[in-house]
């Protein structure tokens, strides 16, 4: 949608949005997009679940433009000052600025929820797919592991693994992951099922499309919607379960900014310095709370018996 | 074109193993349109889905184009001998490709060339405006994706296709055209058509020859003039053409 | 004819869309008193939101509007919400195409009709079951006391529909909407069906707006006929004078329609004059 020069004009751009006589694939991408976006911003609560989730990334993104202070440098000298013009949040008990430790903290949390997504997804579809497509004794033994899995409470799974690995962020969300597909792979299996028998899928069969063919052109797309709005909905408790992670002592190793880490670093000062635990706090509870209405924004847009 | 002799189809397994098509045997020249007419459970689309390699629990002879084929195994041969046009427009395209895509797919799987150039003909071949191929199937009608299902069954140059249904679930006015376009196709391509379809109107207006089913087997076969005149022997046809005959 | 049991005037639906608003229904008018009334149309023309504005059971975002729309002295669109529940299958009752869809899942079909004459005729739970075997024989269903415990998963197309009207007609509606009641049946089922509507008819004055797009059976089943293209009714007329239909949309309908009486090589095809989506109905 940014390449409006090569459009008929600027103003024409809603227009060759909307029409119905679609002349270019370029187009009929755009158009969906479009529509998605329409369908997004027309609900107020999605909006400011999608502005919060832009600012997380752009924080991540210029953290070096935004942050006041080098996030890592020590001055004895100023520990636990309270909030004031020159350090907005306050400094930390090694006199670290907050703010600009906060504002690299958005890496951690970005990179957190991404490496889950990347990690969750493709296990998830994989398992949940195959599962439901092939049927049979393959479902029976992909499903039982899954149950295996969900029957653990995941954060004591994820303590568990984080324990066996050792600590730090890459081994936590790795731990993290490994405790979040089962439900994503049961959705992908559900939505597979109720497409197994549909006639598009029978005319690919008969055409001799095999496995990773049906898989990958014609569950993906059926599939993605779902696993996508189930993973921005769990994004806030992967969020909080990394925090946890941290606050123990499992999650990211200091000197790293998370902001999981930062809040547990502060507990000991909860009294005189409450700006310690009170930032960090705030922030995970913004962001999960903005990815929660992100997901359910997008789940209206995405729903596939909608399209 | 097609020859089925002594087709048993079963569904289920162990004690609910349900023996849903008995006794069947009949033959289709090439060039030639039958059809198979019957209420629903009658067996009619077992038929086509056991010719067609949908199901494999079956047992008798089914040659298509002079080769036998293995109920269990399909191998590509068979497989390009033989497509289906569908009965539901809507659940017959994926919902989520383009037009185009959906064309190409079967190109794709047996790694033909020239695929683009071949979606434009083929798309013109069923009465569609090229720039069609971008569009979703939400964007088009219900005879619209239609055309497009028939498309992509031509995509292989099958010379067998087998229509199930295919416009029950259509407007008349859209029915008239699509049923138009099958027989432009016949003709002009030289297909044979296995038709399933409870609508005798239909039936009598596309098929040469037809079989009315009830409970698993072919009751009667008529020809067209045999159908027209109303000459039947079987008391299940007369009733049934006189439910779909003008009151 | 006396007093119409439905009074439809200019009746409008229409819908938000990325373009704009759409327009589906473009003022249609129409009475239906004491007789069977077919509402013929293609997918798209209206006459499922014809049906279903007179039901109020639109899509959320459809918007009705109506000169009138008049059942037995109440105006519908102005009616509150509560006292048209209670008309939704009281005085007025609606049969969909697929039963499935209108039968609660989980609950055996003879439960969910007694469910029905309890709440619409306060009967005790025995007097319930007495009367709802009564009424399943009443739609000819030949061992009611076997259908009952049914799951509506467990009954065909057929007997699906006759359960939906045996549920109609303990509240004793005089307004049936039936909207492609038949299309999924078997003809010799869809001929039972039939029958047992007209039975039905036969016992109290009841108005019958019958949706479909099969033109054979409202020529055999219909009193009347009205076409609808594009939003708007463009010909009214007795079923039984379908053939001397006048509009050139209602001739190409006729004529697209493969017959065993008049065989022909090539089907006529509809062509589609866009004067027919602006011109007032002649009638």
């Amino acid at each position: 949608m940014t390449d409006a020069s090569q459009n008929p004009g600027r103003r024409g751009l809603r227009a060759w949005l909307v029409e119905e006589d679609v002349t270019s694939h370029r187009q009929a991408v755009a158009q969906g997009a479009y529509r998605g976006l329409v369908g997004l911003t027309s609900s107020p609560i999605a909006v400011i679940g999608l502005v919060i989730v832009i600012l997380l990334v752009l924080a991540a993104a210029f953290a070096p433009w935004i942050a006041t202070h080098d996030p890592y440098r020590q001055d004895l000298s100023r520990t636990l000052l309270p909030p004031s013009a020159a350090n907005w949040m306050g400094t930390d008990d090694l006199g670290r600025d907050v703010w600009s430790r906060l504002v690299y903290g958005s890496r951690t949390t970005l990179y957190i929820t991404m490496l889950v997504t990347v990690i969750v997804a493709p296990i998830g579809f994989l398992i949940g797919a195959v599962s439901g497509y092939v049927g049979g004794w393959l479902d029976t033994v992909l499903m039982r592991l899954t149950d295996i899995f969900l029957a653990f409470p995941s954060l004591v799974l994820a303590l568990a693994f984080s324990a066996a690995l050792g600590p730090g962020i890459g081994n936590a969300v790795l731990a993290i992951a490994l405790t979040i597909w089962p439900p994503v792979a049961r959705l992908a299996r559900a939505e597979t099922l109720t497409v197994r028998g549909s006639d598009y899928l029978a005319s690919a069969r008969l055409q001799g499309a095999g496995l990773g063919r049906v898989l990958w052109w014609h569950l993906v797309p059926i599939c993605l919607p779902s696993i996508i709005v189930r993973l921005t909905l769990n994004m806030a408790s992967v969020i909080l379960t990394a925090a946890g992670l941290g606050f123990l002592g499992l999650g990211a190793q200091p000197p790293i900014a998370e902001w999981g880490a930062m809040a547990a670093a502060g507990r000991q000062y909860l009294i005189d310095a409450w700006w310690l635990t009170t930032f960090p706090g705030l922030a995970i509870l913004l962001v999960s709370l903005a990815f929660n209405l992100l997901g359910d924004g997008l789940r209206d847009v995405l729903d596939p018996r909608s399209g | 074109m097609i020859e089925v002799e002594d087709l048993q189809v079963f569904y289920g397994e162990g004690r609910d193993r349900f023996h849903a098509v008995r006794d069947v045997s009949f033959r289709v020249e090439k060039g030639e349109t039958y059809g198979l007419v019957g209420e629903s459970g009658s067996g009619k689309s077992s038929v086509l889905n056991a010719i067609a390699g949908r199901h494999s629990d079956w047992t008798g002879t089914v040659r298509l184009a002079g080769a036998e084929v293995d109920p269990r195994r399909r191998n590509p041969a068979d497989r390009q001998k033989v497509q289906i046009v569908f009965q539901d427009p809507f659940g017959a395209i994926h919902p989520k490709h383009t037009i185009g895509g959906t064309i190409a797919e079967p190109l794709a799987i047996n790694r033909r060339q020239n695929r683009g150039e071949t979606v434009d003909a083929l798309l013109r071949q069923v009465g569609l405006p090229g720039r069609f191929r971008y569009r979703y199937p939400h964007q088009i009608s219900g005879g619209q994706r239609q055309r497009v299902s028939i498309a992509r069954a031509l995509a292989l140059q099958s010379p067998i296709l087998l229509l199930d249904e295919p416009t029950s679930a259509l407007d008349v006015s859209v029915q008239a055209e699509i049923l138009n376009l099958l027989q432009d196709l016949r003709r002009d391509q030289g297909l044979t058509y296995l038709m399933v379809t409870h609508d005798i109107g239909v039936v009598g207006h596309m098929c040469d020859r037809i079989g009315v089913m009830k409970d698993g087997r072919i009751v009667e076969e008529l020809t067209k003039a045999q159908l027209v005149r109303g000459e039947t022997a079987h008391p299940f046809t007369r009733e049934l053409l006189s439910e779909s005959l003008l009151g | 004819m006396s007093d119409p049991i439905l009074s439809v005037r200019n009746l409008r639906v229409t819908f938000p869309s990325l373009a704009g608003r759409i327009e589906a229904v473009r003022g249609v008018s129409f009475d239906i008193g004491n007789e069977k009334v077919g509402l013929i149309g293609e997918s798209g023309s209206g006459k499922s939101l014809t049906g279903r504005s007179i039901m109020r059971l639109l899509p959320k975002a459809a918007h009705p509007v109506a000169d009138r729309m008049r059942f037995d002295g109440k105006e519908i669109l102005s009616l509150p919400e509560g006292e048209m529940r209670g008309m939704r299958g009281g005085e007025i009752a609606m049969i969909l195409q697929d039963p499935k869809f209108s039968l609660n899942p989980i609950m055996s079909v003879g439960d969910q009709i007694a469910e029905t004459c309890r709440i619409h005729l306060k009967l005790s739970k025995r007097e319930a079951r007495a009367r709802t075997l009564h009424l399943l024989e009443q739609v000819h269903i030949n061992d009611p006391a076997r259908v009952y415990p049914l799951f509506p998963h467990e009954v065909s197309g057929g007997m699906g529909q006759r359960i939906m009207i045996a549920m109609m007609i303990v509240a004793r509606p005089s307004l049936i909407i039936a909207d492609e009641p038949t299309s999924a049946l078997d003809v010799s089922v869809r001929g039972q069906i039939l029958r047992i509507l007209d039975e039905l008819r036969a016992e109290r004055p009841t108005g019958l707006l019958f949706i479909t797009h099969d033109l054979n059976l409202v020529r055999r089943f219909c009193d009347r006929v009205l076409i609808m293209y594009s939003g708007r009714i463009v010909e009214e007329l007795p079923a039984s004078r379908l053939d001397e239909a006048e509009h050139p949309y209602t001739r190409g309908l006729l004529d697209a329609i493969p017959r065993l009486d008049r065989p022909r090589d090539r089907l006529a095809t509809l062509q589609r004059d866009p004067r027919w989506i602006t011109e007032e109905a002649g009638r």
